[in-house]
């Protein structure tokens, strides 16, 4: 008796188990899948397990002119454009800069932000930044992958202008944020739009900004067929109102 | 420091969030590990040679590589020779793998450490050799692995924070999730800490409590270890 109900049990059990892995897997049709790291105000971020941010909004806006549901995907930004290729989103929306780099690996929407490099410092700090070149005699952090670390490698580190370890690589600007405020590091190089952000959370105050002009836009796989709907839909959200009221909603 | 629990407990909600998937993802993965590795270990104590051999081999392979390379393969690589598996499952797949090349050892030592006069024994009354096995040998050696089987339920549940890295949103993640906007990572971590070691405490005790009920009489004497 015992046994049989033991039996039934592992039989129930393990169907219960198969068939809550196979729901895992359904597609409903029309789903834009937009991968993205929410670890980046006021871009985008997670407050009470909602996704916020001028990313988040702007893709809701895109979704609704391409009539399809909105379904956000979220990981590391080192991982968005493997995402991309691998087919595991369709779009990858995460203040994004378009680069010649990444526009080999990925394709790009028309840009939709533009934003420089600002070096940042804790608040009352008494490092001057005159030029750029003062950079070399101090310790910089950054989030890993991001276009102002790229910037440092490429144009200091690469050029032996700075040793290796005056470069630190964070996965997130909140680890390089913290490290430099427990005094590890000297400065962190960050998006302005991002370093106004973590202004109103932490005492940093910047010091130097590299004009950069970099401009966000929406990353898609090579051929995407989105691509042409979505540029259509970019130029006319920018012109909007919405637009406008986004921004000046997250950026003061 | 009354502002710290205060902030705790209105995320509360979040994080127990997190650690139920957490929960879920271990468990699978498991149940996966034990499913596969009860296979492994059978077929490389019984099966035919070369099929003895693999088996050595597929467990070599998986207990030789970090666990976040083997998700990383499963979730970006598999893709590009066409199989797109979503992140949860991948997570279970990569974590219920490794575990059963685990588990194999720990299943496969049991059943070897019940002597081979039992086996004689079951043949000398007539049993044929499955039916020994079924009878005899397995559920002494399912009791046998208990304590075995405790540990790696616990380093799985440890491990799970690395489906972070798929973008699953277990308990590290919404910790992190929760200190992008608060900027507080101690007490976020902290608190990250103490529902992992609860979680830990608790399935430790439960499987532990499992073992002393089940334990082989005069074989092993886990209420004084």
């Amino acid at each position: 008796m015992n046994k049989t109900l033991l039996k039934v049990g592992i039989v129930v059990v393990s169907l219960f188990l198969v068939f809550s892995l196979f729901s895992c897997g359904q597609k409903e049709k029309k789903v834009l899948k937009v991968g993205t790291n929410a670890e980046y105000p006021p871009f985008e971020f997670k407050e009470n397990d909602q996704f916020k941010g001028i990313d988040m909004e702007l893709a809701q806006l895109i979704a609704d002119k391409l009539n399809m549901e909105l379904k956000i995907h979220d990981m590391d930004f080192d991982s968005l454009i493997p995402a991309l290729n691998a087919n595991k989103v369709d779009v990858a929306m995460a203040a994004i800069t378009i680069t010649e780099d990444r526009k080999e690996q990925v394709a790009f929407s028309i840009p939709y932000y533009s934003v420089d490099q600002a070096i940042i410092a804790p608040e009352g700090t008494d490092i001057e930044i005159n030029e750029e070149g003062d950079l070399t005699e101090y310790t910089i952090g950054a989030q890993n992958g991001t276009t102002g670390q790229i910037y440092i490698d490429k144009n200091y580190v690469s050029e032996n202008k700075m040793k290796k370890n005056q470069l630190k690589k964070y996965p997130t600007n909140i680890e390089a944020i913290t490290d430099m405020l427990n005094g590890n590091i000297d400065l962190v190089i960050l998006d302005t739009s991002a370093a106004k952000g973590y202004k109103e959370m932490k005492p940093i105050s910047t010091v130097y900004t590299i004009k950069t002009g970099e401009k966000y836009g929406v990353a898609m796989p090579k051929n995407s067929p989105l691509k042409e709907k979505i540029d259509t839909a970019l130029k006319e959200i920018l012109k909007s109102d919405q637009w406008t009221n986004i921004l000046n909603k997250y950026i003061k | 420091m009354l502002d710290s629990i205060v902030f705790v407990f209105e995320n509360m909600p979040l994080l127990l969030k997190g650690a139920l998937v957490a929960v879920e993802i271990t468990v699978l993965s498991i149940l996966l590990g034990m499913v596969v590795g009860l296979l492994v270990a059978i077929l490389r104590l019984y099966g035919p040679k070369p099929i003895q051999k693999f088996m050595k081999l597929y467990e070599w392979v998986l207990r030789g590589l970090p666990i976040l390379v083997i998700l990383f393969i499963i979730y970006f690589g598999l893709p590009s020779v066409g199989l797109n598996i979503p992140a949860f499952i991948s997570a279970v797949l990569g974590l219920g793998l490794r575990s059963s090349a685990y588990q194999a050892q720990i299943y496969r030592g049991a059943i070897q450490s019940i002597g081979v006069e039992q086996v004689e024994a079951g043949l000398s009354i007539g049993m044929n050799r499955t039916k020994t096995m079924l009878y005899v040998i397995v559920p002494q050696a399912i009791r046998l692995s208990l304590p075995g089987f405790t540990n790696e339920f616990t380093i799985v549940l440890k491990d799970s924070p690395l489906a972070y890295a798929l973008g699953i949103a277990e308990l590290l993640k919404q910790g992190r999730n929760i200190i992008v906007t608060s900027f507080k990572p101690f007490t976020i971590y902290l608190t990250c800490a103490i529902i992992y070691f609860l979680l830990f405490h608790f399935f430790y005790y439960l499987f532990r409590k499992i073992a002393e009920k089940y334990e082989v009489p005069g074989y092993i004497m886990s209420k004084k270890s």
